[in-house]
């Protein structure tokens, strides 16, 4: 295809509303992979401040490379993932989304150990 | 005739100036702003938290509440937006929390925010992701 860089690409509608039955967020699979990924990367580790921001970060962007391989088609992923030291205190985490009940979905898994806890959530949101 | 041709003149332009109005308004409007989120979040939790103080019990209903009040707020913005928000309240005991996110989305219309706040007693992060439709 000849691709001028000057030239403005426009897209004609799809019309299409709703994903494709077999590519909508699958909350199930997603959390299996979440399980996993967070699971070996913390299973016996012990809470540093300082490696905490890297494995964090680390834990984010393998999350999300993972949920990109399913290719989800036109649905936007948000990752985050909230990890803190066990030392008795209490913690609530909660979340709410204001989207398509039909299309969108979340999954999450909450994993702890002696001296850690990690929560990770993983959100897909449809974009017709 | 002349009647005639200038009132058709009137609401040609009256209909034309008010597409063109609308327009330019849905252009500057339709983003996400990262400032009347953020006041947003901290108007929702001044108003749920005040002066209280961790209280196990309470903990659960007071993070609804939060998560509520700014969805509430947020679709007060009237833009074509879906929202994420989260909420995550931790009782001060010395202990070390982190947060992180990362988002596969576009960048130029979608938009995400965080707060934190504190008082003598715990910590709230409240965090708010926007997708536009």
């Amino acid at each position: 295809m000849d691709d001028n860089p000057g030239e403005l690409r426009v897209y004609e509608n799809t019309y299409i509303t709703q994903p494709n039955p077999k590519q909508k967020f699958n909350a199930e699979v997603v959390r299996k992979v979440v399980e996993e990924t967070v699971y070996t990367k913390l299973d016996r580790q012990k809470y540093n401040p300082s490696e905490a921001t890297t494995i964090i970060s680390d834990l984010c962007s393998t999350i999300q490379d993972q949920v990109k391989q399913f290719s989800f088609e036109r649905y936007k992923i948000i990752v985050q993932v909230t990890l803190g030291e066990m030392k008795g205190e209490g913690c609530f985490i909660s979340s709410r989304g204001l989207w398509d009940q039909q299309n969108d979905s979340y999954a999450s898994y909450s994993f702890q150990n002696g001296s850690l806890f990690c929560v990770a959530m993983v959100f897909g949101c449809y974009t017709p | 005739k002349q009647w005639y041709q200038r009132r058709v003149l009137f609401f040609f332009f009256f209909f034309f100036g008010r597409i063109m109005m609308d327009d330019i308004q849905t252009s500057e409007e339709v983003a996400f702003v990262v400032e009347d989120v953020t006041n947003i979040i901290k108007e929702s939790i001044e108003v749920t938290l005040q002066q209280a103080s961790y209280h196990h019990s309470k903990v659960g209903q007071w993070t609804s509440n939060v998560v509520e009040q700014c969805l509430r707020r947020l679709t007060g913005l009237n833009k074509p937006f879906k929202y994420i928000v989260s909420c995550i309240i931790m009782q001060k005991t010395g202990a070390g929390l982190h947060t992180a996110s990362s988002c596969y989305w576009d960048n130029a219309s979608d938009g995400s925010c965080s707060y934190r706040w504190e008082n003598k007693t715990m910590y709230c992060i409240t965090s708010v992701f926007g997708c536009m439709i």
